[in-house]
């Protein structure tokens, strides 16, 4: 075997590692191989001593602590002017679906979209596909008794991470049962969907055009969140909102918790609770918006007003709590 | 030897090396054929945490045309030795009990209630 065909191999079991680590593991075999021609033997020698293609990607492998890379294939925006030989495909649509995992989504510079995630043997079963643009990983617990799965649950909370490309422009969609999700660093999403059944939503520092947020049972905090509409509904659970701007819709609705926002600006906004203080600054002018608040039992220092004139709306309800609303313009 | 053991240990031996002088790939491999042998797949992770961990630093200088790699210890890699062989006193000692316990016959207590009727 030659020096390149052993590299190309070596490179191929590694494919799915980042591409930084993969071009020092080969640049690492590739100088082995030169100071051992340099000590006078030949090529096939100096492969005759290494292990496999296979053998050495198996320890590298390991060394990572089984984490395992599932890595779209897709080019992205950026990589198809590089001019990779995958297909023509761009990956339009991420669905990350898990069972009491934690997710935790982040953006890189550049690169395909990933999904970094330690398989617990005998617990976690995966699928991965990629198909028609849309990079699809669904993750399921083996089923195993009940008790047993509150013990795990207890001692050994999983995490899944999902890298995503700073230019990625798609769609986003996640879903956990039982898990936080923390969202950072979107830059141009065009569509994010983000359910958690018992796990707190907490996303910053994003731009997401449609947002729609959901958890039955745990808090939503977002934060430096720009786009056009946002929808965020917790069951039984505060929401928090700041320094965050979506003209076309801002929605904050939940049963059981506080609703309170920070510097919002829209020019449709709906505060709701059932149970709990509904407080916000907004910015903008309060003489633009037609203001429907009502509370059963707590003070609300908003008038009511309707003018057909008016364009923008705010709607604050309560049953059990106080409304308490500024605007600062 | 444990395997998690064994790999804390390789990790010292490999800043061994480097304590004469700065070295690269090969020669550190050839170097620790003295002590152990071990593959290359083994010396990579064991390099790259070691320079994530602060333990050595890298840097490239040319031989014969090409860019070479160099790995240089550094004064936490210093730490790392030094905390290394004092555990090994300490080890020393331990072992040395063992090995002297290890040796005893078993004595079996006399019981009491025998002594008494006097068996």
């Amino acid at each position: 075997m030659k020096k390149e065909e052993y590299l190309k191999k070596l490179k191929f079991q590694l494919i799915d590692l980042p591409a930084e680590d993969l071009s020092q593991i080969e640049d690492f075999y590739e100088e082995l191989i030169y100071d051992g021609m340099d000590q006078g033997y030949t090529e096939e020698e100096i492969l005759a001593r290494f292990e496999s293609p296979e053998e050495v990607a198996k320890k590298i492998r390991a060394e990572y602590g089984g984490i395992v890379v599932y890595t779209a294939k897709a080019k992205s925006q950026e990589q198809q002017k590089q001019g990779y030989e995958s297909s023509a495909e761009l990956i339009h649509t991420v669905k990350v679906e898990t069972e009491n995992l934690r997710i935790r989504v982040r953006t890189v510079e550049e690169g395909p979209v990933r999904v970094y995630f330690k398989p617990r043997e005998g617990q976690d079963l995966v699928t991965f596909e990629e198909k028609d643009g849309v990079f699809s990983f669904r993750h399921q617990m083996k089923s195993s008794p009940l008790h047993l799965n509150w013990l795990n649950l207890f001692l050994d909370f999983n995490i899944l991470v999902l890298e995503l490309p700073m230019n990625f422009s798609g769609a986003l969609w996640l879903k956990t049962t039982n898990g936080s999700i923390k969202i950072a660093g979107l830059v141009d999403l065009a569509k994010g969907e983000v359910f958690s059944n018992n796990g707190k939503i907490h996303i910053e520092n994003s731009q997401v055009s449609e947002l729609q947020i959901k958890t039955s049972n745990a808090k939503i905090e977002l934060q430096n969140l720009v786009g056009k509409s946002l929808e965020a509904s917790a069951g039984n659970g505060l929401i928090s909102v700041k320094e965050s701007r979506f003209p076309e819709k801002l929605s904050l609705i939940t049963q059981n918790g506080a609703v309170t926002g920070r510097n919002l600006i829209s020019d449709q906004i709906t505060l709701q609770t059932c149970n709990g203080l509904v407080g916000a600054t907004i910015i903008g002018n309060q003489n633009d918006y037609n203001i429907n608040s009502t509370t059963r039992n707590g003070f609300n220092n908003l008038d009511n007003v309707y003018d057909s004139t008016r364009h923008k709306s705010l709607t604050a309800r309560t049953h059990n709590g106080r409304i308490q609303i500024e605007f600062t313009m | 030897m444990d395997a998690q053991r064994k790999k804390g240990i390789l990790e010292v031996c490999v800043l061994a090396v480097l304590k004469k002088g700065p070295s690269y790939g090969y020669m550190i491999i050839r170097e620790m054929e003295h002590c152990i042998d071990i593959s290359e797949s083994t010396l990579y992770p064991i390099l790259k945490r070691l320079e994530q961990n602060g333990s050595l630093k890298t840097y490239r200088q040319e031989y014969n045309g090409r860019l070479r790699k160099y790995y240089q210890l550094t004064p936490e890699g210093q730490e790392k030795i030094d905390r290394f062989l004092g555990e090994w006193e300490e080890l020393r000692q331990m072992y040395h009990f063992i090995e002297q316990q290890n040796q005893m016959t078993q004595q079996i207590p006399a019981d009491p209630a025998e002594e008494e009727s006097g068996l």
